[in-house]
Order: C-alpha cells, then structure tokens, then sequence
C-alpha cells in the first residue's frame, strides 16, 4: 500500500496512481476489472475476487483512433475510454464493465463487442450490466435474473464464486467508502475541504482500491478539519460529469466558491446499498442516480442545493449531452423559484474550456452583495 | 432561402404510390375525425412500440415520428425547434423524437396541424436512448396523461444473420428473457388500455392480425428483392417509401395487404417490361438512414447527371426480414420478438453492418449514402462501423451530416453537389 498521504491532489494524480496500482496487481496475477458507468455494481467485481477501477479517459482529448468507428454524438468520456483501449492503454484489464444505465456506454459495449468480434482490436472482455431502472415487477425481476447471469459471468474471468458472506462483506466496504465520501461531501459543503480535493477523493473512491481510498481519504479529513470559507457566493455546479477541476478553479478566481457537485463524477457517485445480500444491490442499483433514472430531476437538484446552502447553480453540459439538457429548463426554473441564481454555461468541451471565464465572472460578481 | 424552397418533390413511375398517399391522406383525415372531432380515445406511441395491440383493440394510435415528419411536411420544423429553444430546451435535442412535444408546448391552435393534439389516453414509448423517457414524460405532463414506458433491455446474444434466422428462430435470435419481459410490459399496457378505454383485448383478434401481417410482409418481400436485386431497379425510394411505409402503418389491415399485393404486382410488371428508374442505370446507390421527409427529390437528383438511383433504402428491405414472425401460437411472444429488436437490429452491431453489407452484395450496390443526424445519437449510431463493413466489402460510402426532419441547415444543392463529387472521385474513376 503507498503511504497515505494528506492529499490526493488531482482527479489525473488518482487516475496515475490507481492504473500504476493496476498494473501492479495484475504483474501479480491479479485479475483486474475496468469498469465505467455510475451504473456498475463493483460490489460483485469485488466479491468475484478482480480488482476493479474506474477507466479513465485521462489525457485522451484528441481521439484519432476511436473516431474511426465512433459517430461524433458519444460522451468525451466514453470516446476518450475508447480512444485509450485501442491505444493498447488499458491491455493489463481481463475484463471491462459496462451498464446499461447510460447510453453512450451501453453502446460502447456493443462497439467493443463488434471489435473483437472482427478481431481489428485485441480488446478486454466486454462484459454487460443489464440493470433496468422503470418501476414495477418485469424490469425489477428480469434486472434480478440479470445480476445473477452477471456474477456468474465474472466468476468465468476471475475463475471464483462468491459466497453471501463474501458480498456482505463487500458489500460493507462500500458502505464505508460511501460514508467516507458523504463526510468528504459534508467538508466540501461545509468550506474545510477545498472543491478540487473533494472531486479528487470521488475520483479516488472509484479507482483506487479499497483500502488504500480509506486511508487517503482519512488523512485528507483530519488534515482539513478548519474551515477555509471565503464567505463567498456558494455553488453547485450541475450538469456533464468533471474529471478535471477547471471550472472549480474557474469559479474560485472568479470570487465563487464551489461547495457541491451534482454530476456523475461528484456528489452523484456516491452511494451504497443499506442491506448486505444480493436484494439489497438489486434495490440500490434498479433506484440510484443515472442517467436513465426516474424521479423528478428538478427536486433533486433543489434538495441538494438548499442542502448545501448554495446562492447559485452553474449548469456545464457537454455538446453531445442529450439527456441532462432535457431537465435543465425544470431545473432552472425550480432553482429560481426558490432565490437560487442559475448560469448555463456554453457548451463545455473536455477538458474544461476557460472560455467562460468572463461570463462566469459577471454572473459571481452580481451574487457577491447577496452574501454581505 | 425559405424552408419550402430547400426542399424538392421527388418523381414516381407508380400509379399504387399515388393511391397510397390518397390513403393516407385520407386516414390522417378520418384519424382527425375520430380524435379530435368525435373526441375517441387515442396513443401517442413511438415507431418501435407494439402498434399491432392498438390496431387489435381499435384504438387510433398517432405515431411520433410520423406525427414529426407530418410536421416537417407542413413547414413548421424550424418554428418548433425554435419553441424548444425559447423553453430552454437548446443542445442536442432530438429532433426526430421532440418536434411533438414542441407542437405541444407551443400551444398555438391556429398554426399547429389539427389545431394540436388532444389529451390522449396513454404516450407509449419504447427507452432506446437517454432523451426518449424524458420526452415523453414532459409531453405526457403537458397532455396530463399518462407514459407507459417500455424497457429496451441489452441484448447480448449476437446472431449475425438474424435476417435469415428470426422469421421462425425468433425464440432464439431475440432470446426467451427479452420476450418474457416485454410479453410482460405489453400485458400491463392492455390492462391499461382495457381500463381506460372500455375496449377489450382478444388475443385471437391479434393472431389473425398478425397472420395478416405476414402475408403483407412476404408480399413486400418479394417486391423487395424485385426491387433491390433486379437491374434495371424498376423504382426508386420515392416510389418504394411511400409503398411500404403507409401500408406499415395500418399493417395486417384489408387495404394494407392489398396494397402490398397491388405494389408487388407493378414492381413485377415494370421488371418483366425491364423499365428502369432512368435511362440508362449507371451507379447503384444504397440509402443508409431514415428518410429525407424535408426533400424527397435528393433522391431523384443524381439520375440525370449520373445514372445513379437509390435501388436500396432500409424501409422496404427490413419488412420482411423483421417483421414477418412464423409460429403464432403465442401471439404476444411473437409480436414482442418484432418489437424488441426493431431499433437494435438498425442502428447497432453486429446487426446492423452484418445486414447492410449482405444487402449491398445481394443488390449489387456500387456506392452508399449514410445519413449521419447531428442531433441523433440513436440514428448515428453504428454508422461508422457499417461504413468500415461496407468499405471493406468494397461499397464506397459517402456520409451526410443532415437531419431528418429539421432542414434548417440543409443546402439541396450543396448536397447534391457533394454526392455527385463523391460519385465522381469513387466510383465512376474507378470504371474509367
């Protein structure tokens, strides 16, 4: 285990550290699971025996070689995962992860599918997690069948059956790393934990392995127990996933201070199940937050806004996002209804594009006297 | 340069065309009557949704994507889009899919086609893409009726000739897991439907449906292969959408099947005199996408100058080879094996390159033309690798960033120009 250290610094420090760990485990004999999608139940990647890790698409922006068989309207995300494989990035991985809780990912698997199939990339082994979000006894029951077809089908890449006892167990660390998260959360909103660290710690709670996030994540609470509040206009940004801090720092030179992130890569992320047995995962995976989950999107961003206190909420999507847009005017409108100031900004690239800055500053500038 | 003026009428060689759109005009009026003046119980459903439990309760159903390009036909795309920017509703909004709610939300009575649509019973949608659950659910709230949604579970069994195997081995090719859950979702939704409309399901009413569609299907089966396989192609897309599309929509009704039969006999007719789309036919061209509903004359717009006609477009072809189901004992299971496959199958890998490029070796096919929609992930999606398949079959193709209802961006020259290049550089050079 690296020494803990009081800081995990960068979402693309996280993501150096976990693929070196990676490779490591697997020059060990270790079999390693890449999974991507906030969708991926890595309960049973873990309790299967694989180490798993959320893929990155790192430094990944241009992307000739997915581009080659990748239309234009997939998330950078995704595209830059893609990009990374058919690099031979990624050929340490026996297996990857996809759900179907997002499109351009479950696309993705078929992509990947395709590709090995044609035998043009050698590729991990595309696995699918067909977990269906309606309400109601069909999709609950055949989502049930599913993640039973799942265990099994990581129990063939790892060559282990998982027991109960071995899921609950599991299954409680990812309770503590949730917890772990929900106080990083709490220092976030609170102003002693700094936005670009906390959004580095949801990073690291994807990637890097169990024990070694806790120990981090620990030493990064103790290290920032005081307070560090600017008393300056409180944000939220909102929208497409951030892996890198950009616009966190954006709005810090701005004269804002970000104290949440409702996104798939913030405060979003986090979660576990409350029981310990395989119900227990169906229920929290079938109702968590995805992209293709139910629920009224504008209440849930006001809960979390009026919880985290915020004067405003930034909205970044990225040019390809089909889905979020459509909760935005909701959204806004709900936000507004209560005193929160919104912004949205211009289509957002990957990585962050400070072209906004401007307008981000004159947005910050007229919240500035609500605070006095 | 007015919306109207981008767009060109196409030309028809067959008198059945002519007949199919007086049908469907028609309909529209008598669909009209039925929901707007006698008040009838009605769906808003998507195009991959089971319409065969609609048609088998009586229950007048208007389709989305019909509903969209009816739209794009009456000029009105650009103000609709327009409305879903005034409401917040800017970025990659699905056109195909949102110009209906956008009629709705505008609420303007005097400019929207029928005054508007009423409350409807039901919107039914099937959850393909991240976008569809939203749009309908807005459009449900907007209505103040309910949205059945469908799941579009993955589908991880991959038979890559499912165009031969899924008329009989559907059990097989769409697997017994996807169907139990759809039979399931379809069960629900006539409950529904039986609730909220007093009309009763019979499923010996659906069988006969379904027997029916058959026979339509083996009918457009066989002007399929007259038509994509036969040189000269005896018609064009502007006689082939029309021919199947419209009788698609009223499927296993009387005047549908005698459409089919009638349509089959003029292709056969036009074949046994050798009469062509054009003089002399130069290039075949395989149309990959949906259609042009803004400018139907892009297609009639490479004959003259090139010899090229589009012999080959997915509406007629994919008639037979997915919607015709063998073994109707369980007719729910076979109508959900129909359904749940409907975009996969078009859109994905394996399924979709696997058949584009066994249907461009059966037809002959020169060059390909792929619509590429900007706003679409669902319709782009597999594009690129059915243009590698298509590629290394030896299909040149050529890829057309344009929408297929919004023609806000669409130059008809601008486009027809590029085609024509793109013929020059790969495919006439060639021969020369």
């Amino acid at each position: 285990m690296a020494p803990a250290s009081a800081s995990f610094g960068t979402v693309d420090a996280v993501r150096r550290d976990a693929e070196a760990l990676a490779q490591r485990a697997a020059a060990s004999g270790q079999k390693v699971c890449g999974w991507l999608g906030v969708g991926s139940p890595v309960e049973l990647i873990d309790a299967a025996g694989l180490h798993p890790m959320e893929l990155s698409a790192g430094d990944a922006h241009a992307t000739p070689l997915a581009d080659e068989y990748m239309e234009d309207l997939f998330d950078p995300v995704v595209r830059g995962v893609f990009e990374r494989l058919l690099r031979g990035e990624f050929s340490y991985l026996s297996a990857i992860v996809l759900p179907r809780s997002g499109d351009s990912v479950h696309r993705f698997y078929y992509y990947l599918c395709e590709l090995k199939r044609a035998g043009i990339a050698n590729l991990p082994e595309p696995i699918l997690f067909d977990c269906l979000q309606a309400q109601g006894a069909p999709s609950n029951n055949y989502t049930r069948d599913r993640l039973e077809e799942f265990r099994a089908k990581l129990a063939t890449v790892s060559g282990h059956i998982a027991g109960e006892a071995e899921l609950a167990a599991v299954m409680a660390r990812a309770s503590q790393r949730s917890e772990a998260l929900q106080e990083i959360a709490r220092h976030h909103r609170s102003g002693t934990l700094a936005a670009e660290e906390a959004l580095a710690t949801y990073a690291a709670a994807r990637m890097l392995p169990h024990d070694e996030f806790l120990a981090r994540a620990s030493a990064v609470l103790a290290d920032n127990a005081e307070s560090r509040s600017r008393n300056a206009p409180r944000i939220v940004i909102a929208g497409s996933p951030h892996d890198d801090a950009g616009l966190h720092r954006t709005i810090a030179e701005a004269g804002g201070e970000v104290v949440g992130d409702f996104h798939a890569a913030g405060e979003l992320s986090i979660g576990a199940s409350l029981g310990r047995n395989i119900d227990a995962l169906l229920d929290f995976y079938r109702t968590r937050w995805t992209p293709r989950s139910f629920g009224d999107p504008a209440e849930r961003l006001l809960t979390f806004a009026r919880e985290a206190n915020a004067d405003a909420v930034v909205f970044s999507f990225f040019p390809v996002e089909e889905a979020l847009t459509w909760d935005y005017p909701a959204q806004a409108a709900a936000l507004a209804a209560n005193g929160i100031a919104t912004l949205r900004l211009p289509d957002q690239a990957r990585p962050y594009d400070p072209a906004a800055a401007a307008q981000l500053g004159a947005f910050i500038a007229k919240l500035a006297p609500r605070r006095k | 340069m007015s919306e109207h003026a981008k767009g060109q009428r196409s030309s028809k060689v067959l008198s059945c065309t002519a007949e199919a759109t007086l049908f469907q005009r028609n309909f529209v009026k008598e669909l009209q009557a039925r929901v707007i003046e006698n008040g009838e119980p009605f769906a808003i459903v998507q195009a991959d949704t089971p319409h065969e439990i609609f048609h088998a309760m009586d229950i007048p159903i208007v389709t989305n994507q019909w509903w969209s390009s009816y739209i794009a036909a009456k000029q009105l795309s650009t103000r609709y889009v327009e409305v879903l920017e005034k409401a917040g509703y800017t970025g990659s909004t699905c056109k195909y899919c949102s110009l209906g709610l956008a009629c709705t939300l505008d609420n303007d009575p005097k400019t929207a086609p029928w005054g508007g649509l009423p409350r409807p019973t039901v919107l039914v949608a099937r959850m393909t893409c991240d976008c569809i659950q939203r749009v309908f659910q807005l459009w449900a709230d907007a209505l103040g009726s309910p949205f059945y949604p469908l799941e579009a579970p993955g589908w991880e069994h991959k038979d890559t000739r499912w165009f031969e195997h899924n008329k009989h081995d559907w059990e097989e090719v769409y697997t017994t897991q996807r169907i139990d859950l759809m039979v399931k979702e379809m069960d629900g939704l006539i409950e529904l439907l039986e609730k909220e409309t007093g009309r009763k399901f019979d499923e010996a009413k659906l069988r006969a449906l379904m027997e029916d569609i058959n026979t339509q299907e083996e009918l457009m089966g066989e002007a399929s292969n007259l038509v994509t396989r036969t040189r000269p192609c005896p018609v064009g897309i502007a006689d082939q959408m029309p021919n199947v599309m419209i009788p698609q929509w009223h499927r296993g009704a009387p005047w549908a099947v005698n459409h089919a039969r009638k349509f089959r006999d003029e292709v056969k007719a036009r074949v046994a005199e050798g009469a062509g789309t054009v003089g002399k036919e130069k290039i075949r061209l395989m149309w990959i996408g949906a259609g042009l509903w803004h400018d139907p004359g892009f297609y009639n717009a490479l004959e003259e100058r090139h010899g090229a006609v589009f012999v080959w477009s997915m509406y007629l072809p994919f008639a037979h080879a997915k919607y015709t189901r063998y073994g109707l004992d369980q007719p729910l299971r076979a109508l959900a094996s129909r359904i749940c496959g409907m975009n996969e199958v078009l859109h994905l890998p394996p399924w979709m390159n696997e058949w584009m490029v066994s249907e461009a070796k059966a037809c002959g096919i020169d060059a390909c033309v792929i619509l590429q929609p900007e706003t679409n992930r669902l319709s782009v999606s597999g594009t690129k690798i059915t243009k590698k398949a298509l590629e290394a079959a030896g299909v040149p193709v050529f890829e057309i960033a344009a929408d297929m209802v919004d023609a806000t961006r669409w130059r008809h020259e601008d486009m027809v120009g590029a085609v024509s290049r793109f013929l020059v550089d790969r495919v006439e050079s060639r021969r020369a």
